[in-house]
């Protein structure tokens, strides 16, 4: 599994896609494929935050030796416990908009003395206890991945050189497609205003040390993202990756079998 | 993972329990406590195939390895148990030499067998494995047969001319009736028939197996010979240690 930490200390890019499908065995397949890192999505996904089928998702991610994060559903502390005791090695924040949003999830996502996550020995991402607690808490605190998602027009433009203030936030994900909302642009992610505002979201973030996530849709905004200097990469969603293949397959046997 | 076969090869016992509780996280504690292998019982216990694969995965992502036993010997549930990406597979009731090559063949792909195909399966990485998979599959997969009834007790040196077969379990009372004295496991004349057995399979490059409830007699039994040694049942596992926790509470 790789230490996305270290990928990032080592300045490497490290890329992943979106899980929607609340499937284990896509979650491997993703895993088999080679990405470097899945995002187990609870937001949008038919996923309960809470339960057995999230477990499942991530355990599958181990199985397959791929880095699982969870987006969770909210900025809510009871979703980021779930997500970390089950095993996730980051979790995602959707809609960070201010430093208290981002303190909150600071707050929930680290054991004290930075945070106030919620202590117990025998879960799952200890090792059901194998892992002596001390170790689990040093060993959480040190490699846990803390991400808030700034993805509103507030976040970016106005609250980003206060939320970088938060100590604990290991990652900024760059979120175009709700932005290009916020902002009236209508869910237009490849528009020249969202490219700069990643650029100067990169250089700020940077200037503090934290590294960027973007999300990208294809191959081209990966590399246009690593380009302006993210480094990471969520591309695409398994939903998409699917229904393009099931389309690519359609457009053969229409042009190829049905003429 | 443990390759088991390697390991009997060697001479080495193995260690593992049957597995009733329908719950992934037992593997993993399995594996974090160094037990060498388990068993998903489809043949008792309530697990089904779904929850069979999310626990073979679960063994895979810990480190250990996964073994099912079927509900029965039929081609599809053998296929269908190994399609989970199972390395072994436990077939239940064997007792004559057609049976055991039923089992044999519904086990490998070819030349080896014929295993029903799918490439899609989570054995095959979901396809990821292309061509490799059947390679790679027949030389990994584990086939144990038990032996569970007199008939097959009588029939076993046939059964041992079976290709494919890795380990023969023996159910230990249905032996003990065999030779004549119902229920006492322990008794010289199954003590002597097991040695016997141990040394025949041995010659014949398979490993013998045996389902014991304690510590003790996994030692006196692998001191026999045994090296598939089926160690209790996790919902037995957990109970001895509960109740060792009440009595211990009750005296202070």
């Amino acid at each position: 599994m790789k230490d996305l930490r270290k990928m990032l200390k080592e300045k490497q890019v490290s890329i992943g896609p979106f899980m929607v499908t609340a499937s284990p065995a896509l979650t491997e397949a993703i895993g088999y494929a080679g990405f470097d890192f899945v995002i187990i999505c609870c937001e949008h996904a038919a996923l309960s935050p809470y339960g057995t089928e999230l477990e499942e998702c991530i355990r599958a991610a181990y199985a397959a030796d791929i880095t699982p994060l969870v987006r969770v559903t909210e900025n809510e502390k009871g979703m980021i416990l779930k997500a970390l005791n089950l095993g996730a090695k980051g979790v995602i924040v959707p809609h960070v908009n201010t430093k208290e949003d981002a303190e909150k999830l600071v707050r929930a996502a680290r054991y004290a003395p930075l945070g106030r996550r919620s202590a117990a020995p025998p879960v799952r991402g200890a090792r059901y206890g194998f892992v002596p607690f001390p170790t689990f808490w040093r060993q959480q605190n040190e490699q846990v991945l803390t991400i808030p998602l700034i993805e509103e027009k507030e976040a970016v433009q106005e609250n980003l050189p206060e939320i970088l203030k938060v100590n604990g936030i290991d990652v900024v994900f760059f979120g175009p497609f709700d932005l290009s909302m916020t902002l009236g642009l209508d869910g237009v992610c490849d528009h020249p205003i969202v490219w700069d505002l990643l650029d100067k979201t990169v250089r700020l973030c940077n200037e503090k040390g934290v590294p960027v996530m973007n999300l990208a849709w294809d191959v081209p905004s990966a590399k246009k993202s690593t380009e302006i200097g993210c480094q990471m990469v969520a591309l695409d969603v398994d939903m998409v990756i699917f229904r393009r293949g099931l389309q690519d397959l359609m457009r053969k046997v229409e042009t190829e079998l049905r003429r | 993972m443990k390759d088991l076969r390697l390991m009997w090869k060697e001479g080495v016992a193995t260690f593992g329990p049957f597995v009733q509780l329908p719950w992934p996280g037992i593997p993993e504690i399995l594996a974090h406590a160094g037990w060498d292998f388990f068993i998903i019982d489809l043949e008792h216990g309530p697990i089904d195939i779904e929850t069979a694969e999310n626990m073979v995965r679960a063994g895979d992502a810990a480190g250990i390895t996964p073994i099912v036993r079927v509900l029965r010997s039929t081609p599809y549930l053998i296929a269908q148990a190994l399609n989970t990406g199972a390395i072994g597979v436990h077939v239940p009731h064997i007792s004559t030499k057609e049976e055991a090559e039923e089992a044999a063949i519904s086990t490998r792909f070819h030349p080896l067998g014929e295993r029903g195909v799918c490439p899609f399966v989570r054995a095959a990485r979901y396809s990821a494995d292309k061509a490799s998979y059947y390679q790679r599959a027949n030389a990994e997969t584990i086939l144990i047969l038990a032996i569970e009834g007199t008939e097959g007790i009588e029939n076993l040196e046939k059964i041992l001319t079976v290709k494919g077969i890795d380990s023969i379990f023996v159910g230990p009372y249905d032996l003990s009736q065999s030779l004549g004295v119902p229920g006492q496991v322990k008794h010289d004349r199954v003590i002597e028939k097991i040695r016997e057995i141990c040394e025949t399979s041995r010659k014949a490059g398979v490993a013998v197996g045996l389902f014991v409830e304690t510590a003790e007699d996994a030692r006196f039994w692998v001191e026999q010979g045994i090296r598939y040694c089926c160690l209790d049942v996790d919902a037995a596992i957990f109970y001895k240690a509960a109740k060792t926790y009440m009595d211990r509470l009750k005296k202070t």
